[in-house]
């Protein structure tokens, strides 16, 4: 049903471009007392299908609903009254082709970046739950005044009740409470600022709940409450820590509206992928048969994570949200779990000749002699193919400068942190690296030959994340270069208080708001000019 | 090239890393990583002596060390 909804959310503008047209044919049949009784039921049919659309795209319970319907419904008497002036008859041609070109403009060009825009003030506030200020007003008379004064900021902003339960109010104080949730760190430090000097506020606080460090104990951890997720059905998601990491609630929602402008294709070199496996095959394509089969399962495992078939209620999920951005396929460069550089780079060369965006290899060796100057030739190769190539750290708690590819100057290199966004025992940390960034890598469970799953710890379960987010930047924008998308995924990042460096933690729903970002400055004036008639709240 | 072969002693460690490996821990604290253990040796803390050939292949998914192939082991 939702997918029924998502669709008719697509037709939207266009259904009410149909309908202005349809009146026009109308109003010209009835003028020149022509027949126009079938017209009449078709526009009664289309009415109704465009408010069903219009439901699908707004929802009852937005009241965007109500000021976008009242919107639609004003245009619609504008063009009738319109047409009453022949004069004005041309301009009412003229507005709905502008109508309709602007939608095919917003949905190929800037829906994406739109979407972004408006949906932030809720997803970036999600991103980053340790932006939470706790206010308390001399008088609850004044909320209103500290509302206005939120909005002058630039900030987008949540306020709500900080103690909504106290039953017993006329004892305390604290319900003149009111929690402030704000996008990041540095919004929430300005408007800690800002609320300090002001005369309604008793006192500004931060909301310390977000603060507090794990304490560590060597005592069994109490089991933690299963988790869930809003727009993910995979049967063993809950089981999945890293999704609650990388915040996909966040990230789905986002992509739930984007439109790739292209599916990128992620290259597993690795010891092969079962390509069988009901978790994949939907979301594997096979670029020579040898390579989908794994006797090891390493490969299937980080296939998996890249990108498996996610939201089909079996397995697991990736980033790869309803499966929309990326696809996967393998190149088998380690048969049996080890090999020689060359095969390695034969394989780089090969992915790179067909076509792929992105080429994980989570594995490595030994920094010897010229190996590194070797490898940064291939990985150039690949990048002037158009991919992006990723590897992992490596798994001997060293630097990673130590190992190949790890140490190479043109590859995103990725350590591993386990649940508690430590750097995981094994994992390399980052000296010199030119593109350093972690994601979990500790206890991952994912793919595993014959149907089966299985957790695994590993700089290559990082790895895979990584190119998992760096495929659905690239369907998004297709030019983007290693460089590029690795500040996007540094700034975007989380910094991890280690005790070695193991780079940002990427969190990829900011990441995907911020490369879409990037986008804007071609289109902010068409976005300004034609705000009041834009399609998506 | 002559091959060169090590007779290494130590104890065999389990690794739950990248699906799980094999390293032979020497008195000197070496950690190599062994790639065709027999099963019949696959136990944790296991004291062996081995005769090893450093591996052709320097790449592995395991990323954590050099690799050695066994030749010949026995429990001691």
């Amino acid at each position: 049903m939702k997918d029924v909804f998502d669709l008719l959310s697509k037709f939207y503008p266009i259904t009410l471009g149909v309908l202005g047209i349809g009146l026009y044919v109308w109003n010209y049949l009835d003028q020149t007392n022509k027949p126009k009784g079938w017209l009449s039921y078709l526009l009664i049919i289309l009415a109704i299908i465009h408010l069903v659309c219009f439901y699908a795209n707004y929802g009852f319970e937005d009241v965007w609903f109500w000021i976008w319907l009242g919107r639609d419904v004003l245009v619609l008497v504008l063009a009738i009254i319109l047409y009453e002036y022949p004069k004005w008859r041309l301009a009412f041609v003229l507005f709905f082709l502008g109508f309709t070109g602007y939608w095919i403009y917003e949905n190929h060009f800037i829906s994406s970046e739109k979407f972004i825009s408006t949906i932030s003030d809720k997803t970036e506030i999600e991103a980053d739950s340790s932006a939470e200020l706790i206010v308390q007003l001399h008088d609850p008379a004044q909320f209103n005044t500290l509302r206005d004064i939120l909005e002058r900021t630039s900030f987008p902003f949540e306020i709500k009740e900080a103690f909504p339960q106290l039953s017993n109010k006329e004892l305390t104080e604290l319900d003149n409470c009111y929690t402030i949730d704000l996008p990041n760190e540095e919004a929430a430090r300005q408007v800690y600022e800002l609320l300090e000097k002001q005369n309604i506020i008793k006192t500004v606080e931060w909301n310390e709940s977000y603060h507090i460090s794990p304490i560590e104990t060597n005592a069994n951890p109490s089991p933690k409450p299963p988790r869930s997720f809003q727009f993910i059905n995979d049967e063993k998601s809950a089981e999945q820590w890293a999704l609650d990491a990388l915040n996909i609630d966040a990230l789905a929602k986002q992509l739930k509206r984007l439109r790739p402008k292209k599916t990128a294709k992620i290259f597993i070199l690795d010891t092969g992928v079962d390509a069988d496996h009901e978790d994949l095959k939907d979301n594997y394509f096979s670029v020579k048969s040898d390579y989908d089969k794994d006797t090891h399962s390493h490969g299937t495992h980080c296939a998996g994570i890249a990108a498996c078939v996610t939201n089909n209620q079996k397995g697991v999920a990736s980033l790869n949200f309803n499966n929309r951005f990326c696809k996967i396929t393998s190149i088998t460069v380690l048969p049996g779990g080890y090999g020689r550089q060359e095969n390695i780079m034969d394989g780089m060369i090969m992915a790179a000749d067909l076509g792929a965006d992105v080429i994980s290899m989570s594995l490595g060796g030994p920094n010897y002699d010229n190996s590194q100057s070797l490898y940064e030739q291939a990985v150039d190769y690949c990048n002037k193919k158009g991919a992006i190539v990723v590897v992992a750290a490596g798994n001997s708690n060293q630097d990673a400068k130590k190992h190949v590819p790890a140490a190479c100057n043109n590859t995103i290199t990725v350590a591993a942190v386990d649940e508690n966004l430590q750097k995981a025992s094994f994992s390399n940390f980052f000296s010199e690296q030119h593109y350093p960034l972690s994601a979990p890598g500790d206890n991952i469970l994912s793919t595993v030959p014959n149907n089966k799953y299985q957790p695994f710890n590993g700089t290559s379960m990082a790895t895979p994340y990584v190119a998992g987010i760096l495929g659905i930047m690239k369907s998004l924008k297709p030019d983007i270069n290693t460089e590029q998308a690795f500040q996007i995924l540094h700034q975007s990042g989380k910094k991890l208080d280690t005790h070695e460096p193991v780079g940002t933690f990427i969190q990829p729903s900011k990441a995907i708001m911020q490369l879409l970002q990037t986008r804007r400055t071609f289109h902010w004036l068409i976005e300004w000019l034609l705000k009041l008639f834009t399609f998506k709240k | 090239m002559p091959i060169q072969l090590e007779l290494k002693a130590g104890v065999l460690k389990y690794e739950d890393i990248e699906g799980g490996v094999w390293r032979l821990v020497t008195s000197s604290g070496e950690h190599l990583v062994l790639i065709n253990l027999p099963p019949s040796f696959q136990e944790q803390d296991l004291k062996v002596a081995a005769i090893l050939k450093k591996s052709e292949a320097e790449t592995s998914i395991f990323m954590m060390g050099p690799l050695y192939e066994v030749l010949e082991i026995q429990k001691i």
